[in-house]
């Protein structure tokens, strides 16, 4: 019996041994590739950025505001560490992580929205593998990592998280495959060259949103925090097709929360939801999202009112 | 709880641990301890089980405690003062009253609503009220067929009814057979129960192998198998002839992979709590005629319509009419016994209309040995035997896996359209010409094991390093090439 399991425990130390070291290796080749998904967390865990203004949000801020027009025209550096497909429950930890490892920024561009930024529920499993090669770094796992997102094996288990949902011949296929030119990011932003597409517009008949009060306590208790550490932040309410707008049976409802709260918190709040070019599909792929040409005709616009709500060129000294 | 997850991962080290520590070494003293011991074999099977629906514990508690009790009940009537004659008519009706209720529980559960629907559709009728519509409770053929088989040989007088109900239950739930066999006998597996085990460290370690070779068969080559063969069995219709082959072949080795990898490791699970069970498989696809096939196919289940039902009715030693009737008689059962559908009665069928000839002249035992014994490599005849019953079996298998008869038939003529000729390019691409090399390992490793038990039956390799590289290498086979759209186990529908 004690030969049988001496055997045992060394063939499953073997295992464990081989298998941390085939985590960390993927997880290495993962934050080596290009791709959208680690790029801007790479660069917020390598640290040492010093962004005068970082770009927050979900895939709204994403593919829609480019921090290298904002820099050549604020003169300043920024970056953009909008998430796609996040709530502020996503969006927080991120930020905080970018504190943790970077200079902090004099102003944050926060994209605010009826759909992601107060979350309806949990937090969900959407682009979960963009967490993955990060379990070795302590902060992450304390500050991003959320544990309801991942099960205990999955947490603790060296590779679980690897193959729960793939296999290791898939997510090997998938390092591989990640070439730079299709996946990279520019500061965080992606522009999208697709036209419109507003199939699914169709489908729509009609939404209301709810949202989770306690969504709203942790949204309030970050902008104190950024009050309090003198970062000024300022509201987007970024364009948003105006025959999709319609749909939302409630989309007054959340503005009209976010300027009582902007008010509070003495957040400026800039507003494109009339703008013209939100009724131009031309500068849309689908109704929620900007092509690369209307985001960069959105960036220019929002660096030019950034700039005169920010008093000029003095405000960044 | 599937042998394929990660919780039963976490399950089998515990209940090992606690089986043999604490209720073997810590308990040793104690003279209740076997009793001890059995008691948690059942109550680890009961939660290995409950992981899937505890409600059909329930069940299982009815079959074995009603099985368990016509033992008795038996012991009882022998232990009275009739006449012989009594006697036997009290020990028939227990027995018969113990079959007629543990087959309606399988009835009403698995056939009842196929008939009714058949019925109704025969006379034009609406069966919508009459239907049960309930899930069939996983692995209910199987405990009840190992029920029976004890009440039959406690009333042929060939086991001693035990009166140890602990022991018992312990037998029909011991949860590595639980819900896809093999089907044990008592007079093989009570007796185990009833005596104090013994560890073995070359048996356990023997059952390791097994167990990981069984996964092997199952993670890698079932479960990637089966993502072709859905496919092309999802859209047979649309597809040439030779993309059928594909299918049909996929589905040959998926079968065999997900059925004999599950006994594998429920036999090596068995091992590790020195247990031994039957052998299910002993590598069917290298057979050289039907017959042969037949013998190393699910043996478990074979060998018990043969003794249960073949035998009774008289067996081949009787006239060729009734050799005729006796084979139709368990072929047929054999193929409801895997499920309400008429294409399992038409799988039954074909087989039993390949097995007759050979029965009827006399070669149904014309090849009990392992073919080309002593030799690495085949003669061309015994090749040609052996690609011939293969095909044979293959057909048999569209038959199984279709979706109705005129599916089957479809399926059947498509393969015989002049572009089965054809290469199936689609089918030489990556992943799909990954999982076909996976196919020739599994077949070269059993080819070479084909004396041995099971395929990794590698004690023999005098270099330890170079036996745990062998399962590093399956294990990472495992972890690369695993499929994440198929992890259930086909048998445990049946």
């Amino acid at each position: 019996m004690r030969k049988f399991t001496v055997k045992i425990l060394i063939f499953g130390l073997l295992l464990l041994v081989v298998a941390t070291l085939a985590d960390y290796a993927l997880s290495r080749q993962y934050r080596h590739t290009a791709d959208y998904r680690f790029a801007v967390w790479n660069d917020i865990i390598q640290g040492g950025m010093q962004n005068d203004l970082i770009v927050m949000g979900s895939s709204r801020s994403w593919v829609h505001i480019s921090p290298k027009i904002l820099d050549s025209a604020l003169n300043i550096s920024s970056y953009n560490i909008g998430m796609d497909g996040s709530c502020i429950d996503r969006q927080i930890p991120r930020y905080k992580m970018y504190r943790r490892r970077n200079a902090k920024p004099k102003v944050i561009v926060q994209n605010v929205d009826w759909n992601s930024t107060l979350q309806n529920g949990p937090r969900d499993k959407y682009l979960q593998s963009q967490y993955y090669p990060y379990f070795f770094d302590a902060d992450m796992r304390r500050i991003a990592i959320g544990p309801e997102e991942f099960s205990f094996f999955e947490m603790w288990v060296p590779l679980f998280r690897y193959l729960n949902h793939s296999n290791l011949g898939r997510t090997l296929r998938d390092i591989g495959s990640l070439s730079d030119a299709e996946y990279s990011v520019e500061k965080g932003y992606r522009g999208f060259d697709q036209t419109w597409d507003g199939s699914n517009l169709k489908k729509i008949d009609s939404i209301y949103f709810k949202y989770n009060p306690s969504s709203l306590n942790e949204f309030c208790s970050y902008l104190a925090d950024c009050q309090k550490d003198s970062v000024k932040v300022v509201f987007v309410y970024a364009p948003f097709y105006v025959e999709g707008r319609k749909k939302v049976a409630n989309l007054q409802e959340f503005y009209s929360l976010f300027d009582s709260v902007a008010s509070e918190y003495d957040v400026s709040i800039l507003d494109y939801l009339e703008n013209d070019i939100c009724s131009d599909t031309t500068f849309f792929y689908n109704a929620m999202h900007l092509n690369r040409r209307g985001a960069e005709k959105f960036t220019c616009m929002l660096a030019h009112d950034l700039d005169s709500i920010l008093t000029g060129p003095f405000f960044w000294r | 709880m599937l042998f394929n997850s990660f919780e039963f991962l976490i399950f089998l080290p515990i209940v090992f641990l606690l089986y043999w520590f604490v209720f073997d070494r810590l308990m040793s003293k104690s003279k209740h301890q076997l009793m001890l011991q059995n008691a948690f074999v059942v109550v680890a099977s009961y939660v290995f089980y409950g992981w899937w629906d505890w409600r059909f514990l329930v069940l299982i508690g009815i079959t074995s405690f009603c099985s368990w009790g016509s033992g008795v009940l038996m012991k009882k009537a022998d232990a009275q003062e009739f006449g012989n004659r009594q006697v036997e008519m009290r020990r028939k009706a227990i027995t018969a009253a113990n079959i007629v209720l543990n087959l309606s529980i399988l009835a009403t559960f698995k056939y009842y609503d196929f008939f009714v629907a058949e019925f109704a559709r025969l006379f034009n009728l609406s069966a919508d009220g009459l239907l049960l519509k309930v899930i069939l409770p996983v692995g209910i053929s199987f405990y009840t067929f190992q029920a029976l088989s004890y009440s039959i040989d406690v009333y042929r007088r060939k086991i001693e009814p035990t009166r140890d109900v602990v022991a018992f239950f312990a037998y029909i739930s011991f949860f590595p057979q639980l819900v896809a066999g093999p089907i044990e006998r008592a007079t093989n597996l009570l007796p185990q129960f009833l005596r104090k085990r013994e560890f073995d460290c070359d048996t356990a370690v023997d059952g390791c192998r097994q167990i990981l070779w069984g996964l092997f068969k199952k993670v890698v080559v079932a479960d990637n198998c089966a993502v072709v063969a859905n496919q092309i069995f999802g859209d047979y219709a649309n597809m040439p002839g030779s993309v059928l082959l594909v299918g049909a072949l996929f589905f040959s080795f998926q079968i065999y992979g997900d059925f004999s990898g599950y006994s594998d490791i429920a036999i090596g699970t068995a091992k590790l709590f020195g247990i031994r069970l039957m052998q299910n498989f002993k590598f069917p696809y290298f057979s050289r005629d039907i017959a042969e096939f037949w013998r190393r196919w699910h043996i478990s289940l074979n060998t018990w319509f043969r003794d249960y039902v073949y035998i009774p009715l008289g067996g081949s030693r009787t006239t060729k009419a009734k050799i005729v009737r006796n084979t139709f008689v368990i072929f047929l059962l054999s193929g409801i016994w895997h499920g309400a559908n008429w294409t399992f009665i038409a799988w039954g069928a074909y087989h039993a209309v390949l097995f007759l000839p050979l029965i009827l002249l006399g070669k149904n035992r014309k090849y009990t040995n392992t073919v080309a014994e002593g030799r690495l490599l085949p003669t061309l005849k015994e090749s040609g035997q052996m690609l011939l019953t293969f095909m044979l079996v293959v057909v048999g298998w569209i038959i199984f896996r279709a979706e109705s008869i005129g599916d089957a038939w479809h399926y059947i003529l498509g393969l015989c359209a002049g572009d089965v000729l054809l290469a199936p390019y689609q089918f030489f691409v990556y992943p799909h010409n990954l999982t076909g090399f996976f196919v020739l390992v599994m077949l070269a490793v059993e080819w070479l094991q084909r004396s041995a038990e099971h395929g990794l039956q590698i004690s023999g390799i005098r270099f330890e390093w170079l036996r745990w590289l062998i399962y590093l290498v399956l294990i990472a086979a495992m972890l690369m090439f695993k499929s994440f759209e198929n992890s259930q186990f086909i048998y445990f529908q049946f």
